[in-house]
């Protein structure tokens, strides 16, 4: 016990410093951690009293909601997160160049990180109008410049494919930036000069791309897999706002808790939520792990 | 190899343009809705025309005398200066020691950071609303700050943490060896010189706040203020005009766009320690 | 030469077997040191020696793994570095960018509660000291490097600690600045008669301004002694090679009995020496170095020299000129003054100050002739 009360009074400054913020932060977190499960296991009897029970968990196996909702949201994580990095790596090769004014169009290219979600969401929420959107009259050719792809315009809105088509780009739209900044620091640290290597050996462009920048990459786009597959998991604003009627995770959480008034079921609804977000994320992971592992062997 | 590299000169242009293309599209629609009339919206038929047949502030000018959308802006206005001052109290002294003090589980606190960040917000928004309502909190500004502060915290600690660690640490010895405690030093020494770099950090967490929007609606859902994002979806579940859409889409937007601009730089050392949004 | 360690207040600084250890690596190794009032202490040696790990041990700033600090009398391990009446002046000078000079010369002051005449009057005492009358209100960038420089001693000075601490201060000046503020340290020091302790890696400024010098390598403190001393006597390879601002000539030897007594045998050529050398070489076949300095050559009359050796390059320094020459295999600097005028490939006569040899052991690479 000395020992203890000797480092308190030695570092007790240090602890003042720290200890307001992470009690802050960690405490509220295990707050919400014994909250969440709490209720996810609590119903209400008939008179009110509330009663432990596997009731909700049940229930949700059973509801096909959820297994809609599963099968949206992965389709959502599983397309979004690929698009992200390929929009992210393409912009990404595109400003990392010299010329004139490559510094505007990098800054423009950041632009959709400036943009609220909220208001990306509205903005294809009116840009997706039916029947006398922008995009519905550029598909029905009636443009002088666009040639008509449809007769009849889309009710994006109608369809499940359709609405969370149009929420998963917006979704990839406005995540690109932070994917697109994560690569250009990884590209920054390719040094200039294992490409004018690869080049006096005769590598075309192509070949230097895929055998010298993807590699070498590697660690960079293990990050944004990571972290945007995390984000498409737990995605909640554009599905919210532009598919509300197809049930992903994060809306159902939202639809369980005001629409059926069930604190409960919302609760066991967000616990699946992290569940299945730390699950696939261990599994992005260690994949990553073993195919960085395999690329550095070959 | 000059023909070659002239093809590719081509396909990067074209690539570049096509980009510029997707991204600013959106955002010229976002503005150029903004101000349509009525007419170049509503056009029985027609197609929407590229740009409006009567450019007009109406729509800006209505929000502005009404009274609803004023008490939005204010209500966010203070819940992001509450979650500034909240995160930045709590945050900096303790992303100071984290930067100077040897300390043993470091690594293990900034995981713990990371965790926090990476903990899904919606997961929490229902425990949150249950919590705040048994503690009779619900529909209040401090309810909301708090829960803005949970998720601003982290990002304010990690580019905070970088800010002090520009500053030469011999200031801090010179400064100890004069006599000073650590208090002073901080107060008299780190915190006047990172400033400028805490105000970055400052803007940061108001944005973050100012745009919120999940735990915002959840923990507002049955308020009569709300903040402007939360008054943006209520607008938007009324299925309203696209120009008064568009109109407090801006608002909402001028801001983050202004202020993310020149708080780039220190968001990217953020973004790189893998702690942005 | 290591006095033994007095108890009692003669010493305004002791250091006893102080001891760093980062992991593995030892940075300070069983460290003694103890430093009179007034007296002006130099460590000095190349960087990693330990130096600046002792000077920040002294301040508080780290803790020693083992060993103890003594200021003033008083054991001082246990003190924050604010109550050891130590002052600091950090390489870089540390001013604080916020505040003017004045601020930063009374930051310590205001710590200390000090009545606000007296903390007045010791502001005023030191801007005058220091030159600084003009810069009272002036933030540190509007000053020149001297400048801070000065504002930084005077901000250590005002607190009239018991040992002022003193981290390279002069290297980042300019060679000619340096020089002048070299002379101005030494000025302060002679009219303030305060405890210092100075570190630096140039043995020059050692050797110029300091009472005592510590020569410091690899951890370890290898010699304490006047500037005179760790010049004339050093006692090992490192100290000779050290010190001194051209390097020491540095020959393979070996002890052998002459007709005329023992001689000392090199490749080259060979010198008379006194029964002292025959008194500490233990053995006839132990390895040895002759150390020589090359301004302990001088020129002899044709024949009359010690050796004869072959001019190769000339090198003129104003008042000397450092010549090197080879004899058979051996090459030597030699430096002598520059109205001999001399050419390459002259052939020349040079006399050795027997007085001055230097002779050491080569496995053990200790001094022989100074050897305790």
């Amino acid at each position: 016990m000395g020992r203890v009360s000797a480092f308190f009074s030695k570092n007790w400054q240090t602890l003042l410093f720290l200890v307001p913020a992470f009690l802050y932060l960690l405490g509220f977190l295990l707050i919400i951690l014994y909250q969440v499960i709490l209720l996810s296991v609590t119903r209400l009897t008939p008179a009110g009293q509330p009663f432990v029970t596997l009731d909700n968990y049940r229930a949700l196996v059973l509801s096909t909601e959820l297994s809609q909702a599963l099968v949206n949201t992965s389709l959502f994580a599983l397309v979004g997160t690929p698009l992200v990095l390929a929009f992210g790596l393409s912009s990404a090769l595109l400003v990392n160049r010299a010329y004139r004014g490559v510094s505007l169009v990098r800054t423009a290219f950041i632009l959709p990180l400036a943009i609220p979600s909220l208001v990306t969401a509205t903005v294809l929420f009116i840009m997706f109008d039916f029947p006398g959107g922008h995009i519905n009259d550029l598909l029905t050719g009636r443009y002088s410049f666009s040639p008509g792809f449809l007769t009849e315009p889309v009710n994006f809105r109608a369809s499940a494919l359709t609405s969370l088509g149009v929420a998963l780009g917006g979704k990839v739209w406005r995540d690109m930036p932070i994917a697109m900044l994560i690569l250009l620091s990884g590209l920054n640290s390719i040094g200039r000069d294992l490409y004018e290597a690869a080049a006096v050996l005769g590598a075309g462009r192509l070949r230097s791309f895929f055998k010298i920048t993807l590699p070498l990459l590697l660690p960079a786009i293990s990050i944004v897999l990571l972290l945007r597959a995390i984000e498409m998991w737990k995605e909640f604003i554009f599905p919210f706002i532009l598919a509300a009627r197809f049930p992903m995770l994060a809306t159902l959480i939202e639809r369980a808790y005001h629409e059926w008034n069930s604190p409960f079921m919302a609760s066991a609804l967000s616990l699946v939520l992290v569940a299945v977000t730390l699950v696939s994320s261990l599994i992005l992971y260690y994949g990553l792990a073993f195919l960085r592992s395999r690329v550095t062997r070959a | 190899m000059a023909a070659k590299s002239w093809h590719w000169r081509i396909i990067l242009a074209l690539g570049t343009f096509f980009t510029l293309t997707l991204i600013l599209f959106p955002v010229y629609i976002l503005f150029k809705y903004s101000f349509s009339d009525r007419a170049s919206i509503v056009t029985g038929g027609e197609v929407i025309p590229w740009w409006p047949y009567n450019p007009t502030l109406e729509m800006y000018r209505f929000l502005f005398s009404a009274s609803d959308f004023l008490r939005a802006n204010l209500m966010s206005v203070e819940i992001a200066l509450l979650t500034v001052a909240i995160s930045l109290i709590l945050g900096a002294p303790a992303a100071y020691a984290l930067a100077r003090y040897r300390i043993p589980a470091k690594g293990l606190l900034l995981l713990s950071l990371l965790s926090v960040r990476l903990f899904p917000d919606v997961a929490a928004a229902v425990p949150v609303a249950e919590l705040l309502f048994k503690l009779n909190m619900q529909n209040s500004v401090l309810g909301v700050s708090l829960a803005h502060t949970l998720l601003a915290m982290p990002y304010v600690i990690f580019i905070a943490m970088g800010v002090f660690d520009s500053i030469p640490r011999d200031l801090d010895e010179q400064a100890l060896v004069l006599g000073a405690g650590r208090f002073r030093i901080f107060f008299r020494v780190a915190l006047p010189l990172a400033a400028p770099g805490l105000a970055a950090a400052a803007i940061y967490a108001f944005l973050l706040s100012w745009d919120e929007f999940i735990f915002a609606y959840f923990l507002l859902f049955f308020s009569d203020t709300f903040t402007l994002p939360v008054y943006l979806q209520k607008i938007l579940s009324w299925s309203p005009q696209q120009n008064l859409l568009a109109a407090v889409s801006v608002v909402l937007s001028l801001p983050v766009i202004l202020f993310t601009l020149v708080v780039q730089r220190y968001m990217r050392a953020g973004i790189l320690s893998g702690a942005l949004k | 030469m290591n006095q033994p360690a007095a108890k009692g207040d003669k010493y305004q600084l002791r250091l006893e077997g102080l001891s760093k250890r980062y992991g593995s690596i030892i940075a300070l190794d069983d460290l003694s040191l103890p430093v009179c009032a007034g007296e002006f202490v130099t460590l000095v040696g190349p960087s990693g020696c330990g130096k600046s790990t002792t000077l920040r041990i002294i301040a508080g700033l780290e803790e020693p793994s083992s060993g103890q600090v003594y200021i003033g009398g008083k054991l001082a391990n246990y003190l924050p570095p604010g109550r050891r009446s130590v002052a600091m002046v950090f390489q870089s000078y540390a001013l604080f960018p916020h505040m003017t000079v004045a601020g930063n010369l009374a930051f310590g002051l205001k710590i200390k509660r000090l009545p606000s005449a007296e903390t007045k009057a010791r502001l005023g005492w030191a801007l005058k000291l220091l030159g600084l009358e003009q810069m009272e209100n002036r933030l540190p960038k509007q000053l020149s490097g001297g400048e801070r420089q000065r504002v930084a001693l005077g901000r250590a000075l005002v607190l009239h600690p018991q040992v002022l601490l003193l981290d390279e201060p002069l290297s980042n000046l300019d060679a000619k600045l340096r020089l002048r503020m070299r002379t101005e340290l030494k000025r302060l020091h002679r009219k303030l008669e305060n405890t210092v302790v100075y570190v630096t890696h140039d043995q020059l400024e050692a050797m110029t301004l300091s009472d005592r010098v510590a020569v410091l390598d690899q951890g370890r403190l290898i010699q304490l002694g006047t500037p005179d001393e760790v010049y004339s006597f050093p006692k090992n390879l490192f100290v000779a090679g050290f010190i001194g601002t051209y390097p020491m000539n540095f020959l393979a030897a070996r002890l052998e009995s002459g007709a005329a007594g023992p001689v000392v045998q090199t490749e080259a050529f060979s010198l008379p020496v006194d029964e002292r050398f025959a008194r500490r070489v233990r053995r006839p076949d132990q390895q040895l170095i002759l150390g020589i300095r090359p301004e302990d050559f001088s020129l002899a009359p044709a024949g009359g020299g010690n050796l004869t050796a072959l001019v190769e390059v000339v090198e003129p320094t104003g008042a000397d000129v450092l010549i090197t020459l080879t004899v058979g295999q051996t090459t030597l600097k030699v430096l002598l003054a520059a109205k001999a005028k001399v050419n390459p490939g002259d052939q020349l006569d040079l006399a050795v100050d027997l007085d001055r040899l230097h002779l050491f052991d080569k496995e053990r690479e200790v001094n022989l002739l100074w050897e305790d």
